[in-house]
């Protein structure tokens, strides 16, 4: 005979409100099988545990229910205070009467029915409740972070200091990201690089960090703490460990093409680094535009090099590493396609030479066609303010090279527009742009900066005041959208509106600078396939919970650091980035990882191996398994369950033909004891 | 000027959002419609739509610059919350004509005018005066 003890918790008013918790209490005590009854003012308080614990000792019961709020809540605290008195945790079951009854109803008598069908029916369930064990598995130190930004530099800085060997993949030839292209940073006007790349040093040289630059991550497969990465190393056509990063090769180098990294405002040779300060200071060969490559021609750069490290047969390589856990940092871009609405001009198909010389090549300065070419992206802008930019640090128009005299600043390009755009707010514009204007105003001395905006954003530390300082420092801010560029002479002509006058606005301005909306790179969502996390509709990866765990992903030991689970600027991006590495250290600070019991089983005597359940596993935790005689003959395939990898969603259970495969805990027995209790006498 | 709530204006727009099938509190008053307007308005449509959040039905219906809008439905295509001011003006312009008394009479405008004038400037002309 089973001993069941029920706890019915009042929760202050909170359930007692609408749910007379003295009568549930008594009903619940008039059910076969249970010994003990209670009701309390608050069971999750430090005495309403200690009687729980009391009673389990007291009674030796050997199953409880407790009829509180969502076991979302509090299971774990009264399964660990029933381990804590010796009973088995999984003998602990919650009726939920606070979400699902006090909070729902207002008549007190449906709510009392409810909240004694809900008890009634885990009293029946629980006698079927098996005692279960937690798994128990090794699980491999080492963190894979994916992305060499700001986020990916400091979260490896982070775990390689606590001691934890760490890999950086990173798709392009040198960490940094966006970071690095930026010229100063907000509220403070330090440049970014200069607080930037002695991190970059610094992981360079910490002996628990592997860089893995120029390599792409093709396929994760595993679960927390046994992750195996499938790592495709780009081909450099540079050997490593030989390159000296003289840079004889990209000096010599007699082809040019657009440089990614400057935002395709200057060109960059064939072999390159993408910024001085590159690390690692490894140069690759663009085998895409290399002539080399495409009619094997040249090859000026093996001759050049010194220590003989150009090797044009150099193949992709495929690196299957294991790592614990993975922080997700591969940020963002800047949404591309804005140009045409704002100044879209495409020019006529029968104008565009259908072959150019070089001087009509050089006269196109960027690749991206149909835009005006002075019409340039908060980034392209970074690039042109920046010191090691194609103008030195000169604010110089892109298309003629003149400086421009009146700049027009636009704020919420494709952010804030549900008709075109995102909805969302690109949250750093406001204080970028203010940014841009001061970089502007201190770079030509009688210019003049405009800025149309519809609301100023700036809610962070010495954020307001930094957008004073743009604004006594000469820049004219103008409440409005603007509705279209045109090109009017070699000036470009805004369309704007002031709605605080109540009016339409019309500036001549040499330059035009968007607030181009931040969205997650290109390939956001078929990235996030890769690794089995989920995201939301713009592509941004999404956390566990939005309030209390904000570096966890959907995936357990996936975490997520920077700018790829939102909107952020530098500071949050870092604090973003520890987080994820504590996060990953606590997963490593323990010897074992424990697993809840809560998986699939498969009944291996009437498994007919129809191989549905592998069919259906979302996980992939479930592979066909041989069984063998004890001369080691196979006599049959059955199903086996990867604890590791199942998540317990009960799909297998479902699709099972033979009813051979269980989740534990929610056992078909224990569901259908639940569902017989039900009389509905509330409905 | 004193913003109050009013009662008769607030049904008044409600109908005007019925009939348009437009949201006027959608609208977050960034102005890019005022921006665009080929018409030059004046007062231009978003100062239009921010008259009717606040509830002056009355002021707005009676505004002459409802009558310059073409409806070439610029203000419509760019607006990023997707409402429609073009709409609403229209809206508004109905109402007008409905409550109103007539600005043109069609006997007054004789029969060599009528003869002058291509059938569709008069056809739209009596949607649009009469």
């Amino acid at each position: 005979m089973a001993k069941i003890g029920v706890f019915v918790c009042q929760c202050g008013n909170n359930i007692a409100r609408t749910v007379d918790t003295a009568d549930v209490a008594k009903d619940a005590s008039e059910q076969s099988g249970v010994v003990f009854v209670e009701d309390y003012k608050f069971m999750c308080s430090a005495p309403g545990q200690e009687a729980f614990k009391k009673a389990i000792r007291d009674h030796d019961l050997d199953g409880c229910i407790v009829s509180a709020c969502s076991p979302k809540m509090h299971e774990a605290t009264f399964r660990n205070a029933a381990e804590a008195a010796g009973l088995n945790p999984f003998k602990v079951e919650i009726a939920n009467i606070r979400e699902q009854c006090s909070w729902v109803h207002n008549d007190k008598e449906i709510g009392t029915a409810k909240s004694k069908d809900l008890t009634r029916m885990m009293i029946q369930r629980v006698k079927y409740n098996r005692p279960l064990e937690r798994y128990r598995m090794t699980m491999t130190k080492r963190a894979l972070i994916l992305g060499g930004g700001i986020a990916g530099i400091q979260a490896a800085l982070d775990l390689a200091n606590a001691g934890t060997p760490v890999t950086i993949v990173e798709k392009e030839p040198s960490l940094g990201g966006n970071m690095a292209r930026l010229s100063e940073t907000f509220p403070t006007l330090d440049c970014s690089q200069c607080i930037l790349t002695p991190k970059m040093v610094e992981v360079q040289n910490h002996p628990l960090i592997t860089i893995r630059a120029f390599a792409e991550l093709e396929k994760l497969d595993g679960y927390i703490g046994n992750f195996k990465a499938t790592i495709r190393q780009k081909a450099k056509s540079v050997i490593d460990k030989d390159c000296t990063g003289c840079g004889d090769c990209w000096e010599k180098c007699p082809f040019t093409v657009e440089s990614e990294f400057d935002m395709n405002l200057i060109k960059r040779k064939v072999i390159y680094i993408p910024f001085p300060q590159a690390v690692p200071t490894v140069p690759v060969i663009d085998r895409a535009n290399c002539p080399k490559f495409l009619k094997d021609k040249c090859g000026i750069c093996a001759d050049v090099c010194g220590p003989d490290c150009i090797d044009f047969t150099q193949e992709d390589e495929i690196i299957e590493e294991e790592f614990g856990a993975v922080i997700v940092a591969t940020g963002f871009e800047l949404m591309p396609n804005v140009y045409k609405e704002y100044g879209g001009s495409s020019m006529p198909q029968h104008l565009i030479p259908k072959k150019m010389n070089k001087k009509q090549r050089a006269a196109q300065p960027r690749s991206t066609s149909g835009r005006l070419p002075d019409v340039i992206n908060g980034l392209e802008f970074e690039r042109l303010a920046s010191a090691s930019g194609p103008t030195g640090g000169e604010i110089r128009r892109p298309s003629d090279g003149k400086k421009p005299k009146t700049v027009v600043f636009i704020a919420c390009v494709g952010s804030r527009d549900a008709s075109k755009g995102v909805e969302y707010c690109s949250k750093i514009c406001c204080m970028y742009t203010a940014k841009h204007t001061m970089l502007y105003n201190h770079s030509v001395d009688d210019g003049k900066a405009y800025v149309f905006y519809m609301d100023i954003r700036a809610g962070g530390k010495g954020y307001e005041e930094f957008i004073n300082r743009a604004q006594d420092e000469g820049a004219e801010y103008i409440r409005g959208r603007v509705s279209a560029l045109r090109k009017k002479g070699d000036k470009i002509l805004v369309k704007g509106a002031d709605t605080l006058q109540g009016c339409a606005v019309e500036i001549e301005a040499d330059m035009v600078v968007l607030a181009t909306a931040m969205v997650p790179q290109a390939d956001a969502i078929d990235f996030a396939k890769t690794l089995g996390i989920s995201y939301d509709k713009h592509g941004f990866y999404s956390e566990q919970h939005p309030k209390l765990m904000p570096v966890d992903s959907s995936t357990g030991g996936i975490y997520l650091a920077g700018a790829c689970q939102g909107v952020k600027d530098v500071p949050e991006t870092v604090a973003q980035a520890s987080a994820a590495a504590s996060k990953v250290m606590q997963l490593f600070s323990k010897e074992e990882l424990m697993r809840e019991p809560e998986v699939a089983i498969v009944d291996k005597e009437h498994c007919m191996n129809c191989w549905d359940c592998v069919t259906v596993c979302p996980y992939l935790a479930i592979s066909p398994e041989e069984v063998k005689d004890r001369n080691g003959n196979v006599v049959k395939m059955v199903a086996n369950v990867n604890p590791g990898l199942c998540q317990g969603c009960g799909l297998c259970n479902t699709v099972c033909r033979s009813k051979s495969i269980e989740l534990q805990g929610y056992t078909d027995q224990q569901v259908y004891a639940q569902i017989t209790a039900f009389e509905g006498a509330f409905v | 000027m004193l913003i109050e709530p009013q009662g008769q204006s607030l049904t008044a727009i409600q109908e005007l959002e019925r009939s348009t099938g437009e949201k006027i509190t959608d609208c977050y008053q960034c102005g890019k419609c005022t921006a665009g307007c080929p018409a030059s308005m004046d007062p231009p449509p978003s100062v239009l739509i921010r008259k009717l959040q606040l509830g002056m039905f009355d002021e707005v219906v009676s505004e002459q610059s409802i009558w310059s809008c073409m409806a070439c439905l610029t203000c419509s295509e760019r607006c990023p919350k997707g409402v429609s001011p073009a709409a609403i003006i229209e809206g508004l312009k109905l109402i007008h004509l409905r409550d109103m008394d007539p600005q043109v009479q069609a006997e007054e405008l004789g029969q060599e005018f009528l003869a002058q004038s291509t059938q569709q400037a008069v056809v739209s002309g009596f949607r649009k005066f009469i």
